[in-house]
């Protein structure tokens, strides 16, 4: 059982980052609200604040998708992308506890979710900045 | 700004500045490390770096020395050489001496 686990702990320290971040980039880029909604569309729901932090998602995972192979410029893009992660969470989290219509179960869904990517994301940055130090302290 | 946008701002910057600042602390931390290995791996081959040195100078040695025996080897052949033949004029000197006795 122990080992079990300890394969578990192994992939997360020694298996790499990079594929990962490449298909979760493109599918992040895919199914970003950008490319499937105009900013017409946005303003009529009233969502302007939502489809510019949309657009702001999508520079930085082009972004991150076009510095992919110099990791120093990628763990840049992932440090914001995972401030931007914070900062829509927080929101969210803060809009949630004000509002009361917002129903129990989905939030919850929700905030599992959003904190299983945010995992994913973490771990992908703090990977990206050992090494960049790692690579600094080699010279 | 309505409160969630100000409350989500604060929390990512606070977010951005402390992880900034830890992974600092982790860099210095993990120069630190680097430093002491270096400075044992130093210590540890010490000892090896002063054998291989004083083994250069012994090679060196040796090759001088083996040159000075082989210079010695060929003027104590010419020697040898120029013995043998002044042995043999003295015996023809003494030859010669007793003849006219």
């Amino acid at each position: 059982m122990r080992s079990f686990f300890k394969a578990y702990r192994n992939i997360l320290v020694y298996h790499d980052y990079g594929p990962l971040l490449l298909f979760w980039n493109i599918a992040d880029l895919a199914n970003n609200r950008v490319l499937w909604m105009s900013y017409g569309e946005a303003l009529d729901g009233g969502n302007e604040w939502a489809y510019f932090q949309y657009a702001l998602y999508f520079v930085v995972a082009l972004g991150m998708l076009f510095s992919l192979p110099n990791i120093r410029s990628c763990s840049r893009f992932v440090g914001v992308y995972l401030l931007l992660y914070i900062f829509s969470t927080t929101k969210f989290v803060v809009s949630v506890l004000g509002d009361s219509e917002f129903a129990a179960g989905e939030v919850g869904r929700s905030l599992v979710v959003t904190g299983v990517y945010f995992s994913l994301w973490v771990w992908i940055y703090v990977k990206m900045r050992v090494e960049v130090m790692h690579k600094d302290l080699r010279g | 700004m309505d409160k969630p946008t100000t409350t989500a701002a604060i929390v990512a910057a606070v977010t951005g500045v402390f992880s900034a600042g830890a992974f600092k602390f982790y860099e210095f931390m993990l120069k630190q490390k680097r430093e002491v290995q270096q400075e044992e791996k130093a210590e540890q081959t010490l000892y090896r770096d002063d054998l291989i040195k004083r083994v250069e100078n012994l090679e060196t040695e040796r090759d001088e020395h083996l040159q000075q025996i082989m210079d010695l080897m060929t003027e104590m052949a010419a020697l040898k050489v120029e013995v043998g033949y002044m042995k043999r004029d003295n015996e023809v000197l003494r030859l010669k001496i007793d003849s006219m006795r």
